[in-house]
C-alpha cells in the first residue's frame, strides 16, 4: 500500500534582492469565480442580469483570436488570459524576470455608484481568496490592489479601512472617468484614508459604462486608435486638478500612480503648469511650482513607452523630466502590449535603471528589499 | 488557444543539439500541415513548420521585444477586398507566423515582415529525405 502525499510548494529560505517591481499585472477571474463575492442586490439585479458576450470596441490585431492578449497567456483549461496564477507566475516572474507583481484587476465604472462599489467589493474578496491567499501567493511575489469606486466616497473609505491592514494589499486602485475631477473636496475622505494608511492611490486606464466612457475634450473620436491616445489627456486633466485644487497641500503624504496613461507628455505639461504658476501665483493658494508636486507626489508606469525613431532623443527626454523620480517599471502582462523587463531596461540611462526598475517601486508600495528565491528565475540585470 | 504549441513555451527543454549542423528533427508525419515542432537548437530553439506540405524553419525569437515567436499562431495575411464582408479577406493561409506577444507577423519562407521592413527573422534551410525532415541550423 502506498500513501500519496500532496505537497504544497513552500517558499525557499534563501532570499533574493528585489531587482524588478512590475507595477501592472492583470489578474482575471476564472469563469463563474467572481459573482459569489459581489454583494446583493447588485449581484442578481445587475451583474448576473447583464447581457453576455462581447461589448468591447477595440482594434487590436487579430482580435477575434487574440482578444488583445499575449496569445501564449491563455491557460489550457479554456479560461481567459491572466486567470491562472501559476501560469502568470511562470511567465511574468520566472521567465519574464519581475520579482514583485502589483496586481491590478479590471473593473468598470457603472451608472450607479453603488453598483460600481458592489463590484469593487466583490473583486477585493475574490483577489484575496484566489491570488493573495497562502495557496496562490506562497512565493510572496504578488501584491494586490484595494479596488474602490471613488464616485461613492463613503463606500470607498469603507473598502480602504477593511483591507488596509492586509499584508499583501499594496495600493488603492481607482478609475479616472467619474466627474468631477480629483481636486473636488468630495474625494477628500478617500485621499485622507489612503494617506493615513500609507497606501499610494493608483489609477489604471479603463472604459466606464454609459456616461463613464472616458470623454475626450472635444467628444469621442472616430476610431479606437485615436481614442487610445486620448487617455493621456484624461490623466493630464486629473494632474492639473490635483495640483491646482490643492489636494497635495491638504494631504502632503498622498502619493498618486498613473498606470498605462503613457508619460512622455508630462514634460511639456510641467513646463506649461510652471509657466502659468509663475505668471499667476499671486492668485493661487498652492505654495510650490507644479513640477515640484509632480516629482514628489506622482508616479507614472513605463508601459506604454513612446519614443522617436532615434532613441537617443528618448534618453534626453528622460533626463529632462528627471524620469528617475517619476517612473515605475510596468509590463502590462498578459495584455498584447506587454513590455519585457529586459527590453524596457535597454531604453533607460544606466544611472536611472535601479530607481525605475525597483527602488521607486519598493518605496512607493513599502515593499521589503528581498523575497524568497525561486528556482530558475530570470535575472533581468 | 489553437495553434500555440505550448502555453508560454520560451525554449524546449532537454539537451541542446549542436549548432550549425544538419539535424534530423522529425519524421514528415510528425508535423501535420499547419503544425509546428520546436527543436532545441541555439539559445531560443528553432520552429519547424509544415505549410501545405512544404517545410520551413525559423528561429524561435521575435526581433521586436524578444518574444517566443513560435508560440504564436500561423495564419495568412489580410488584404483589402471591397466586395468582402469587413472589406478584407485573408490570403495565403498558414504562410505567416504571428508573435504571441504583440502580433508582429513574419513570412515563414523569407523571414520578412511588413511591420518594419528593414528587420527580419532568421530562417534555416530544410530538406526532406524519405520520411525524415532535416534542418541545418
Amino acid at each position: 500500500m502506498t500513501i500519496q502525499e500532496t505537497r504544497r510548494p513552500v517558499p525557499s529560505v534563501a532570499r533574493t534582492p528585489i531587482r524588478v517591481v512590475d507595477s501592472d499585472i492583470h489578474p482575471v477571474p476564472r469563469a463563474g469565480e467572481l459573482a459569489q463575492y459581489i454583494p446583493e442586490p447588485f449581484r442578481s439585479k445587475y451583474y448576473l442580469a447583464q447581457q453576455r458576450g462581447e461589448s468591447i470596441i477595440y482594434d487590436a490585431p487579430d482580435y477575434a483570436h487574440a482578444k488583445a492578449m499575449r496569445v501564449d497567456t491563455f491557460p489550457k483549461d479554456g479560461n481567459f488570459a491572466g486567470s491562472d496564477p501559476n501560469l502568470a507566475l511562470r511567465q511574468a516572474v520566472v521567465e519574464g524576470g519581475s520579482d514583485i507583481g502589483i496586481l491590478e484587476p479590471g473593473f468598470a465604472t457603472h451608472y450607479l455608484a453603488e453598483m460600481s462599489q458592489a463590484l469593487c467589493t466583490g473583486v477585493n474578496h475574490w483577489l484575496d481568496n484566489h491570488w493573495l491567499d497562502s495557496v496562490n501567493n506562497w512565493h510572496e511575489r504578488w501584491r494586490g490592489s484595494i479596488c474602490v469606486a471613488i464616485e461613492d466616497a463613503p463606500g470607498a473609505v469603507r473598502q480602504i479601512e477593511e483591507w488596509a491592514d492586509h499584508p499583501y494589499m499594496a495600493q488603492v486602485l481607482i478609475r479616472a472617468e467619474p466627474r468631477p475631477a480629483w481636486g473636488s473636496p468630495q474625494y477628500d475622505p478617500i485621499w485622507e484614508a489612503a494617506a493615513r494608511h500609507g497606501l499610494p492611490v493608483a489609477c489604471h486606464l479603463s472604459r466606464g459604462r454609459d456616461d463613464a466612457m472616458p470623454m475626450p475634450p472635444v467628444g469621442f473620436p472616430s476610431y479606437n486608435h485615436d481614442f487610445m491616445v486620448t487617455y493621456s489627456l484624461l490623466a493630464a486633466n486629473q494632474i492639473m486638478s490635483l495640483i491646482f485644487d490643492g489636494v497635495f497641500d491638504r494631504f502632503p503624504t498622498l502619493r498618486i500612480i498613473l498606470v498605462e496613461h503613457a508619460f512622455s507628455w508630462i514634460l511639456p505639461l510641467m513646463w506649461r503648469m510652471d509657466a502659468i504658476y509663475a505668471a499667476r501665483k499671486s492668485s493661487m493658494d498652492i505654495t510650490r511650482k507644479p513640477s515640484e508636486y509632480v516629482k514628489e507626489h506622482i508616479k507614472f508606469t513605463t508601459q506604454p513607452l513612446d519614443y522617436p525613431e532615434d532613441k537617443t532623443e528618448l534618453t534626453r527626454a528622460l533626463e529632462l523630466m528627471e524620469a528617475d523620480k517619476i517612473l515605475l517599471f510596468s509590463s502590462d502582462y498578459p495584455h498584447w502590449t506587454y513590455d519585457d523587463p529586459r527590453w524596457l531596461l535597454k531604453h533607460l540611462p544606466e544611472h536611472m535603471r535601479e530607481a525605475i526598475m525597483f527602488k521607486n517601486g519598493i518605496a512607493a508600495y513599502h515593499l521589503p528589499d528581498t523575497v524568497p528565491a525561486l528556482d530558475g528565475k530570470t535575472l533581468v540585470f | 488557444m489553437s495553434g500555440a504549441p505550448e502555453a508560454g513555451g520560451r525554449s524546449p527543454e532537454g539537451p541542446r543539439l549542436a549548432q550549425g549542423r544538419e539535424h534530423v528533427v522529425a519524421t514528415t508525419d510528425e508535423i501535420k500541415p499547419g503544425g509546428v515542432k520546436i527543436v532545441p537548437i541555439g539559445r531560443h530553439g528553432v520552429g519547424v513548420y509544415n505549410v501545405h506540405g512544404t517545410y520551413y524553419a525559423i528561429a524561435n525569437y521575435c526581433p521586436h521585444e524578444g518574444g517566443p515567436l513560435c508560440s504564436g499562431r500561423p495564419r495568412g495575411r489580410n488584404v483589402v477586398d471591397a466586395d468582402a464582408p469587413g472589406d478584407a479577406v485573408m490570403v495565403r493561409d498558414l504562410e505567416f507566423i504571428y508573435c504571441p506577444w504583440h502580433q508582429w507577423g513574419f513570412e515563414l519562407a523569407t523571414g520578412t515582415t511588413a511591420v518594419k521592413p528593414e528587420w527580419s527573422i532568421r530562417t534555416y534551410p530544410v530538406r526532406v529525405v524519405g520520411n525524415e525532415v532535416l534542418v541545418t541550423a
